[in-house]
C-alpha cells in the first residue's frame, strides 16, 4: 500500500519550489515526509508536509473487489464531493480541515492537519460535562450543515475530532456527503450519529443524545421536532422493530 | 451434555442434536424444507407443512443418535425472529417435548444462533459479523455482552432483493441452482454496468428498495437482463463490502465473519476474500451446510445458554416475531 501511495504522489514528491526572498533564494520541496498513519474504510490516510504546512493526505485507493470503472467513478465523485463540502463548511463557520490540493482522477485530497483525537477514542476519558458540551457542539454543527443543504452522510464518533490543546470540535470525512435539504436525509444523518453512540458508547447514550438535540435545536428551532419524528420513523423501518405497527387493513 | 434444538423460523424445519465436545459435536442434523410451487414462502402453507412433516424429522434425528430421549439435557427452540405461524409449530413441539420429557426449555434467538454456529465452525474469536440472509442484512459485533448492530439495511434485506428480483424477472423459483443464486448465474453474461441504478450507502447502513424498483423499471423498458443482474449484483454486494469495511475500521477488530443464507454465494465469498486481504483481517465464512437455516445452530446456541443457566418456563415460551439480535444478553461470552 505504501508503494502504491508513493506512486500516486510521485509527481508531487519530485517537485521543487523556488522561493525568491528579499535576502536571497530558497529551494523547497513541494511535498515531503509522507508517513501513513491510518487506513480508513475506503482511503489511506497519511501525514506529510506540503508547502511547509502539516497536512493530511487522503487517498481513495482502487478497490480490487469493485468493477474498475464503477470504482474509478466512485473515487472521483467522492473526492470532489468531499472537497466541495469542506469549502462550503468553512464558509458557514464549521471547523473542518482546509482542502489544499485535489486530484480527483487519482482520488487524492490534501488538507490541513488537525492535531486531535477522535471522539470515539476519547469519549470514555471525558467528564460528563465535556461529553455534553462536545455533543451539543456536534448538534449545532450538524444543524448548521442541514440548514445549508448539506448532509454529512457518515457522522459517527470516528469522524469527529477533538483538537488536543484547544478542545475544538472538528468534523471530518465528507466522502458520503449529499447536497440536499430533504428531511429524510437529514434524519438519517441524526440516526447515524445516534446509532454510533448506541453501539460504541452506550453508557453515554441518553446524555449524548440529549445534548446533541439541544445543540441542534439552537439552530433549527421547532424544525428539530420534525427531524426527530422522522428519525423515529426511520428506526421503525429497521428489521424486527417491535414498536412498528402493521398497517394492513382487511378490505372486503 | 446433550441438547436438542428446533428451528422453524421460515422455510426450514430443522432438528439438531449436539454435545459439548470440541469435535464431532453434531450428533444429528435433520432438515425438511418447504418449497413453494410458485412465489415466495406462504407462512400458513409452510407451517402446515411443518406440522405434517416435523414429527418425522424428530423421529429420524432421535433414531440417528440412538439414545433414549431421557438422556437429552435440554430442548432448545428458536422463538424468533421469523414468520409467526412457522415459529408457533416449532415452539409448540418444543414445549411439548420439554414438558413430556421433563427437561429444561431454552429460548434461542435465530440471529444469535447464526452467529454462534459461525463462531463454532470458523474458529474466529471476536470478529465483525456480517449477517446476510433472506430476511436479514446486518453488520454486528460483540460489544459489552451484546451483539450490537453497527449497520443494517434500512429497508429490505439482501436475500429479499435478490429473490424478489429473480421472481419478478422470471428467473425463479428455484432461486438457487447448483449452489449459485440465479441472479449470480444470470450476471455472468452481463457486460455493462447500467449507470442509472442507484448505489445507496448511508453511513454504515445500506438500502436496497430503491435499487429494486429501479432495476424493475429498466427491466420493463427492455434493457438486457444480464446487464441488470450484473449491475444489481455489483451494487448490492459492494455496498455490503463497503459497510463491512467501515465496521471493521470503526471497531478496530481484526477478524471478519460472514453468516446466514447468502454467505454461501461464491461470488460474495471472493469479494470478502479481497476485502480481508486489503485490510489484513482474518476471514471466516460459515460452511454452506450451516449457512442456511438448520437445527444444529439452535441446539448449539441452546447448549451455550443452558450451560450459563438460561432456561424458560414452558408456559412463558411465547414466540416473538420481532426479536432483534441486539436485545439478547450474551452472558456466555
Amino acid at each position: 500500500m505504501e508503494i502504491d501511495l508513493k506512486k500516486v504522489l510521485s509527481s508531487l514528491l519530485n517537485e521543487r519550489i523556488l522561493l525568491v526572498l528579499p535576502n536571497g533564494e530558497e529551494i523547497k520541496d513541494m511535498l515531503k515526509d509522507v508517513k501513513i498513519i491510518a487506513m480508513g474504510a475506503e482511503a489511506i490516510i497519511a501525514k506529510a508536509v506540503f508547502l511547509d504546512i502539516d497536512v493530511i493526505i487522503k487517498w481513495r485507493f482502487p478497490k480490487p473487489y469493485m468493477p474498475q470503472h464503477l470504482d474509478n467513478e466512485f473515487r472521483k465523485i467522492r473526492t470532489s464531493t468531499e472537497a466541495k463540502a469542506l469549502f462550503k463548511s468553512i464558509a458557514i463557520g464549521i471547523k473542518v480541515p482546509i482542502p489544499l490540493y485535489i486530484d480527483d482522477d487519482a482520488g487524492l485530497l490534501i488538507m490541513s492537519f488537525i492535531d486531535g483525537v477522535s471522539l470515539r477514542d476519547s469519549m470514555d476519558s471525558l467528564s460528563i460535562e465535556n461529553v455534553c458540551e462536545v455533543c451539543r457542539k456536534i448538534g449545532l454543527y450538524v444543524a448548521k450543515l442541514h440548514k445549508n443543504s448539506i448532509v454529512h452522510g457518515d457522522i459517527t464518533t470516528s469522524n469527529i475530532l477533538l483538537e488536543k490543546d484547544s478542545k475544538n470540535v472538528y468534523i471530518i470525512d465528507f466522502g458520503l456527503t449529499n447536497f440536499t435539504s430533504r428531511l429524510e436525509d437529514q434524519a438519517i444523518d441524526v440516526h447515524i450519529f445516534f446509532r454510533s453512540i448506541e453501539s460504541t458508547h452506550h453508557n453515554f447514550e441518553d446524555l449524548a443524545k440529549k445534548c446533541f438535540i439541544e445543540g441542534y435545536r439552537q439552530i433549527r428551532g421547532d424544525y428539530t421536532e420534525k427531524v426527530l419524528e422522522t428519525v423515529n420513523n426511520i428506526r421503525k423501518m429497521g428489521r424486527y422493530v417491535a414498536e412498528r405497527k402493521i398497517k394492513s387493513i382487511w378490505r372486503t | 451434555m446433550i441438547v436438542l434444538g428446533i428451528e422453524s423460523t421460515a422455510h426450514t424445519f430443522g432438528i439438531g442434536i449436539v454435545t459439548d465436545k470440541d469435535e464431532d459435536f453434531v450428533l444429528a442434523d435433520e432438515r425438511i424444507r418447504y418449497i413453494p410451487k410458485e412465489g415466495g414462502i406462504h407462512p400458513r402453507e409452510a407451517s402446515r407443512y411443518f406440522a405434517e412433516n416435523g414429527p418425522k424429522a424428530i423421529e429420524k434425528a432421535l433414531a440417528k443418535v440412538d439414545i433414549n430421549p431421557r438422556f437429552i439435557d435440554a430442548i432448545a427452540v428458536a422463538l424468533g425472529p421469523g414468520l409467526g405461524p412457522c415459529l408457533r409449530v416449532g415452539a409448540t413441539i418444543a414445549r411439548a417435548l420439554a414438558v413430556y420429557l421433563g427437561k429444561a426449555l431454552v429460548p434461542v434467538n435465530h440471529a444469535v444462533a447464526h452467529i454462534e454456529i459461525g463462531l463454532k465452525t470458523t474458529g474466529l474469536k471476536d470478529p465483525v459479523i456480517v449477517y446476510l440472509s433472506g430476511g436479514n442484512t446486518a453488520i454486528v459485533a460483540l460489544v459489552e455482552k451484546r451483539y450490537r448492530v453497527f449497520g443494517e439495511t434500512i429497508d429490505i434485506a439482501l436475500g429479499n432483493l435478490l429473490d424478489s428480483l429473480a421472481r419478478d424477472m422470471g428467473l425463479a423459483p428455484p432461486y438457487i441452482v447448483n449452489g449459485f443464486h440465479v441472479i449470480d448465474v444470470c450476471a455472468e453474461k452481463g457486460r455493462n454496468i447500467i449507470e442509472e441504478l442507484p448505489y445507496v450507502v448511508r453511513g454504515q447502513d445500506v438500502s436496497f428498495s430503491g435499487l429494486y424498483t429501479a432495476a424493475l423499471k429498466v427491466y420493463r423498458r427492455g434493457v438486457d437482463i444480464h446487464d441488470i443482474c450484473l449491475t444489481v449484483r455489483e451494487i448490492a454486494y459492494n455496498s455490503i463490502i463497503e459497510v463491512s469495511a467501515r465496521a471493521l475500521m470503526h471497531t478496530k477488530k481484526k477478524e471478519i465473519m460472514v453468516v446466514g443464507g447468502v454467505a454461501a454465494s461464491p461470488i460474495l465469498r471472493n469479494k470478502f476474500e479481497e476485502l480481508a486481504h486489503v485490510y489484513g483481517a482474518n476471514l471466516g465464512i460459515v460452511p454452506p451446510e450451516y449457512a442456511v437455516d438448520n437445527g444444529v445452530m439452535i441446539a448449539w446456541t441452546g447448549l451455550l445458554e443452558y450451560k450459563s443457566g438460561i432456561t424458560i418456563e414452558p408456559r412463558k415460551a411465547i414466540v416473538n416475531q420481532r426479536w432483534r439480535v441486539d436485545e439478547v444478553d450474551i452472558i456466555w461470552r
